[in-house]
């Protein structure tokens, strides 16, 4: 593979070519070879614009073949002038068939500039004004040079055509002043500029030397080289960019360019002074010229300044309204100038002059003096206090502004102190969920930041009781204090009822004699308050930037606040559940171990009676047989208990409720079932009204109830049973005349997975899940279970059903 | 020759029952009375004097290892069988520090307890 061939080769390799032609053309033999060389040449450039316009089809090919037309006319004359020369062996006179060719050669090239120069550069009247400037320096520079052989030419028409070239190249010296002026920076457009001058200097020296001209000489080598230029600019590919807009340099008017403009103003009268004993034609142009620099200079200056006052404007309007403070100053520390930002992050007047909290921005621009130039800029966070009290934090950027500018600094500072409040609190939140914990952090870290003074965090219950969560200070809270809402406040408290003086606080606050604080209500939902943040800062008044501080923290605070209360409930829950756990864990041994121990004795009965039933008599296998059964109907009850115990849901037990009309019946029935093996049970029910029941639950519990006290009361004690309407309940009571259960104990009764720890006398089989099982399927029903109890003298229970309002099924 | 007197204890009527008969099948042992409490059990020895005594762990009135202690501070060379369901290993060292003669797991077949009573009274 070999060197890829880029666009740009084509303009470097025609370059070489013609560099190496131009050598050839000085050292050829003959005028004629060198006539032939110097024509192709000039002829070759014309094509190579043609050419590149083909290749690279930039936007304006029109211009470019205008360009390329006049480079081909120019070489049209040339070869006219040398038929004179080499074909006709004659002076070329003036003016000639040559001059025709020359002189139509120029339109066209200034055609194709001004049309780029239009398309590129966009400068308008300035530009233009520019132009005219050089074209009028050079012509005062060179007036006799260049006009002096004009004017030598003895007809009329000679006078025309030789006057006609000195025009053309002023007007294309304005079209090189402009691409000067203008700052292009492309590979083509210097060439072009190159060959432009290249001609341009030809033109010149030519005319300046006039009889001295000699034919082969440097002139018509520069002339060659200006065509070859003009080819590769065009073969190379940033020709096209030359057709595209650029974006204008805005001119300034600085310092060196108005020193040049008021010297050449100067020296513009002086010229027409110098000479005025011999005032001719050529005196006459140039005094003239110069007369027009006069007025041109003057305009262009004048819309300079204009520019310049304008966009000052443009700038202080810029500064003035901006957002962040910008502040310059002199490194003694005076501040030169503000704007009305800065006057409000730091509450000082313009006037007033620099504040302390300007030191941060003093000790930076000291330490940038050293550095140089390119990292003369610091960005830090500035932390005061403004005259009111009340602080700031802003985010600064300082830029040293250097020696010649008098050696102060410019900072633009932007009030930050919201939003680094903010982060600051949430960084300090998030550090903990433990609410303790973390609003000591951030206490810390506001009376850092903002000069917090104290802070406390109040949880508020559902019944408006306050109690301290976080107390920045103990002393803040009174010892044993009872801080209460008043009910009504408690459920939909907002933020404009905590207001900020003492006099006008809620009572509750008052109580605390915090004085002057700004409290933040922090609601889990709307609606439901749950906490108070109360901020207290330093200074017997509040100043409104620091409640608004304060009041911008409300978000972050409340999100925290909520989290850490899900966090703090949730920890709650987990000890529940672990609480639970371990209750069932115990259950389920205790539950293993009752079970376990009938189950052996089943097995060891039926092992005697199977091993050694011939070996006993009648009577005791008959008695054996008996205590199997009542060993297994109590095996049974224990199984239905632990299988009833897991279906409950939320202490409830699931019941298929439909309507009984006559419970009375229901309840007698669960009684007879004790009167064969218990005739000490007695029982009475009135007439009751209909109810919504599970008619075998409800007996379930009728039993259980009974069965308890039989088991709890000595063997030879009734237990009584009694059942009445209060009108809207069917009301029952089973009493006993038990040992009783001590007060301390009674709440432990209907609890899951627990059994009374009393002495284990008393404590016969079964899992003591039943009273559990009987009152969640109580409550299943709407009812009510509860016990009262004499410690020695017996336990009642009771339940109550609600009486049927209306009739049909319904599932509870 | 004087038969084995024996008390047999247990919370579970039904056990009491069945252990009963079963060591009343043997001619050599003779149930003199019964207790479902541990204090009735130890009311009971104090009272009959058996030879020995089949006691469960877990038990109303104290539980079977109170007893056992009762027992022993009694006669302190009472021979005291814990048949019971424990079956913990810490529960049956335990047992025998206090002074059983010996433990009988509840799962095993009743003849290992009449073995037990036979060899105690041996002893």
């Amino acid at each position: 593979m070999g060197t890829r061939l880029s666009p740009a080769h084509f303009s470097h390799a025609y370059l070489a070519f013609s560099g190496l032609l131009i050598g050839i053309y000085f050292v050829a033999p003959s005028p004629l070879a060198k006539a032939i060389i110097y024509d192709s040449l000039v002829a070759s450039g014309g094509l190579a614009v043609i050419a590149g316009t083909r290749i690279f089809r930039p936007a304006h090919s029109g211009a470019w073949y205008l360009i390329g037309a006049s480079a081909l006319l120019k070489a049209a004359g040339d070869v006219t002038w040398d038929v004179y020369e080499q074909v006709l062996k004659q002076q070329v006179p003036l003016p000639s068939w040559a001059d025709v060719f020359y002189l139509a050669s120029y339109p066209l090239l200034l055609i194709g500039l001004g049309l780029l120069v239009r398309t590129t550069l966009k400068r308008g009247f300035d530009g233009l004004l520019d132009g005219v400037i050089v074209a009028l320096v050079v012509l005062v520079l060179f007036t006799e040079q260049i006009l002096g052989l004009a004017l030598e030419s003895q007809t009329s028409l000679a006078l025309l055509v030789a006057s006609s070239y000195v025009l053309f190249d002023l007007a294309l010296i304005g079209l090189v002043a402009q691409f000067f002026l203008s700052g292009l920076r492309t590979p083509s457009a210097w060439l072009m500029l190159a060959s432009l001058i290249a001609v341009l200097m030809g033109d010149v020296v030519f005319a300046a030397l006039g009889e001295r001209y000699k034919v082969s000489g440097w002139v018509d080598a520069t002339w060659q080289l200006g065509s070859v230029l003009l080819g590769a600019a065009a073969l190379h590919p940033s020709m096209t960019t030359l057709s595209k807009q650029l974006s204008t340099l805005s001119p300034r008017l600085t310092r060196r360019s108005l020193a040049f403009a008021l010297l050449a103003l100067a020296a513009l009268p002086a010229g027409v002074l110098t000479s005025p004993d011999q005032f001719g034609t050529t005196e006459f142009i140039q005094v003239a010229a110069r007369l027009l620099l006069l007025v041109s200079v003057g305009v262009r200056l004048i819309r300079l300044v204009s520019m310049n006052e304008s966009s000052e404007a443009r700038l202080n309007l810029i500064i003035a309204s901006s957002a962040d403070a910008i502040v310059y100053g002199k490194l003694d520390g005076t501040v030169e100038e503000t704007n009305p930002a800065a006057e409000q992050l730091f509450g000082w007047k313009r006037s007033e002059g620099l504040g302390g909290c300007l030191n941060a921005a003093l000790a930076q621009t000291r330490k940038l003096e050293g550095e140089p130039e390119e990292q003369r800029t610091a960005e830090v966070v500035m932390k005061g206090h403004r005259p009111d009290g009340s602080r700031y934090l802003a985010a600064a950027k300082i830029t040293f502004a250097g020696r010649d500018l008098g050696g102060g600094w410019v900072m633009v500072a932007r009030d930050s102190t919201t939003h680094l409040v903010n982060a600051a609190a949430a960084q300090a939140l998030s550090e903990d969920l433990d609410l303790e914990r973390a609003f000591s952090a951030l206490t810390l870290e506001l009376g850092r930041v903002i000069g917090l003074q104290s802070l406390l965090v109040v949880l508020l219950d559902p019944d408006g009781r306050c109690t301290p969560a976080y107390l920045s200070d103990p002393t803040l809270w009174p010892e044993r204090a009872e801080v209460r809402l008043s009910p009504a406040k408690s459920g939909g408290l907002e933020v404009q009822d905590f207001v900020l003086s003492s006099g006008s606080q809620p009572e509750f606050i008052k109580q605390l004699d915090l004085g002057p604080c700004v409290i933040l209500p922090i609601s889990y939902m709307p609606g439901e308050l749950i906490a108070l943040v109360i901020l207290k800062f330093g200074g017997s008044e509040l100043v409104p930037a620091t409640v608004q501080l304060a009041r911008s923290l409300q978000a972050t605070v409340e999100r925290s606040v909520r989290n850490m209360i899900s966090f703090r409930r949730q920890k709650d829950r987990n000890l529940e559940l672990e609480e639970l756990d371990k209750l069932k864990f115990d259950f389920l041994r205790m539950i293993g171990h009752d079970l376990r121990a009938p189950l052996a004795a089943i097995r060891v009965g039926v092992e005697v009676l199977v091993d050694q039933g011939n070996s006993i008599s009648d009577e005791r296998r008959r008695r054996l047989s008996t205590s199997l059964i009542y060993g297994a109907n109590a095996l049974e009850r224990l199984v239905a208990d632990a299988v009833d115990a897991s279906q409950m849901v939320d202490s409830r037990f699931p019941c298929q409720l439909s309507l009984l009309s006559d419970p009375a019946d229901a309840l007698q029935r669960a009684c007879e079932r004790f009167c064969d093996e218990h005739p000490r049970v007695n029982w009475s029910f009135s007439t009751l009204p209909p109810v919504m029941a599970d008619e075998a639950r409800l007996q379930q519990v009728m039993v259980n109830l009974i069965s308890n006290a039989l088991k709890y009361s000595a063997d030879d004690m009734p237990v009584s049973v009694k059942g009445w309407s209060t009108g809207t309940h069917v009301q029952v009571r089973v009493d006993d005349r038990g040992p009783g259960i001590p007060k301390d104990q009674l709440h432990l009764l209907f609890q899951r997975f627990s059994r009374l720890q009393t002495d284990n006398a008393n404590q016969p089989d079964g899992t003591g899940i039943g009273l559990y099982i009987a009152r969640g399927i109580v409550e299943s029903h709407g009812g009510k279970l509860w016990v009262e109890s004499i410690l020695g003298e017996g336990s009642c229970f009771f339940f109550s059903l609600p009486v049927a309002l209306e009739a049909g099924p319904k599932t509870a | 020759m004087d038969r084995i007197r024996v008390i047999v204890a247990d919370d579970q009527a039904l056990m009491v029952e069945a252990l009963s008969t079963r060591l009343e099948v043997e001619p050599a042992i003779e149930v003199v009375g019964t207790a479902s409490r541990s204090d009735e059990l130890v009311r009971e020895f104090v009272r009959l004097r058996p030879d020995v005594v089949v006691t469960d762990i877990s038990m109303p009135g104290g539980g079977g290892l109170e007893a056992l202690r009762g027992i022993l501070r009694v006669d302190r060379h009472a021979r005291v069988i814990l048949f019971t369901a424990v079956d913990n290993p810490a529960d049956i060292q335990l047992a025998q520090a206090a002074g059983a003669w010996k433990v009988v797991n509840k799962i095993r077949p009743t003849k290992d307890l009449v073995a037990a009573v036979l060899s105690a009274w041996e002893a």
